[in-house]
């Protein structure tokens, strides 16, 4: 092999190995800023349900079936158990970006819960 | 070396240089949006923890790490109007920052891929001239004129080699009839 060859080979080698790391980290943050952009529609349609119809919606369900929502986030439910409805989120997504966006957000067995309350959307 | 392996070879790198710069700048611009938003929750008042962002968004956007810990620093409950201007100074700060240094990697990417076409220009360019006078001397009737082979690319060293064993030939040739010649007139 020409010695040319294998200076390329090796340059290309150091920068995969620089580049892998960068792109796994776009990726990692791509993700979750898909995902808080989902949770925000969600909020919307669960506010914009709240004014128009005067009550929280029962279940993830009810938002669809009313058109407030054209499809619910896959991975993601509505919990009005408590009263105010929490938005809760089954992805394995950065946790840190999603406090930035969500800082009454908690985390609980890989389970994000958003309460509407303080959402800081 | 092969001109054509050299000509891939130069844009395979390229190719790699620039997938990496995207890479980067991408990287960089999913950091921007989420310390902007940082920034607008310090402004309303929301505390937020700064994330850790990359080692290379350390090194291009914020060196040193400085911006990032003035702005933990201003992660307080009320802001004064001055630590609001803070902050925008270092978000714009930061802001300009990446903008340069994407600027800086894309020219460099493309003041490397310039310098070595020049390179492979003169080069070529040396042995084509190389070759052009050659094949003049041998127009003068200077036979058995031979190229010198330096570090020419391979297609070119075949095309001189293949010369200088045809500008021997003709010369022999040329010998060979001279002979004759004055054979015949003795």
């Amino acid at each position: 092999m020409n010695l040319e060859i294998l200076v390329v080979l090796v340059i290309i080698m150091g920068l995969s190995a620089v580049i892998v790391p960068q792109i796994s980290n776009y990726l990692r943050k791509t993700k979750a800023l898909t995902t808080v952009s989902e949770i925000r529609a969600l909020i919307l349609a669960i506010e914009n349900f709240r004014i128009f119809e005067g009550e929280n919606p029962k279940d993830t369900m009810e938002l669809v079936e009313r058109g407030y929502i054209s499809k619910i986030p896959k991975d993601m439910k509505i919990d009005v158990s408590d009263g105010d409805p929490v938005i809760l989120v089954f992805k394995d997504v950065d946790p840190n970006v999603i406090k930035v966006y969500f800082p009454s957000c908690t985390v609980e067995n890989g389970i994000f819960k958003i309460p509407l309350k303080g959402s800081g959307s | 070396m092969k001109y054509s392996v050299f000509f891939k070879l130069n844009i395979l790198m390229l190719l790699v240089y620039f997938s990496v710069v995207i890479a980067f700048t991408l990287a960089f611009q999913a950091d921007l949006i989420i310390l902007s938003e940082v920034v607008n929750n310090l402004q309303r008042g929301v505390k937020t923890e700064v994330p850790k962002f990359g080692l290379l968004f350390n090194w291009f956007c914020d060196p040193g790490g400085k911006m990032l810990r003035e702005i933990e620093e201003i992660s307080v409950e009320k802001l004064t109007p001055d630590e609001i201007l803070k902050l925008q100074k270092i978000l714009g700060k930061i802001n300009r920052n990446y903008i340069i240094s994407s600027f800086g990697m894309y020219t460099l990417g493309v003041l490397i891929f310039f310098i070595v076409f020049l390179i492979i220009y003169r080069k070529t360019k040396k042995s084509i001239d190389k070759i052009r006078l050659a094949f003049e001397k041998l127009m003068n009737h200077e036979y058995g004129y031979t190229v010198t082979i330096e570090k020419d690319f391979e297609e070119f060293k075949e095309m001189m080699e293949a010369f200088n064993k045809a500008s021997k030939a003709i010369e022999n040739l040329n010998d060979m009839l001279l002979e004759c010649l004055k054979e015949k007139n003795s």
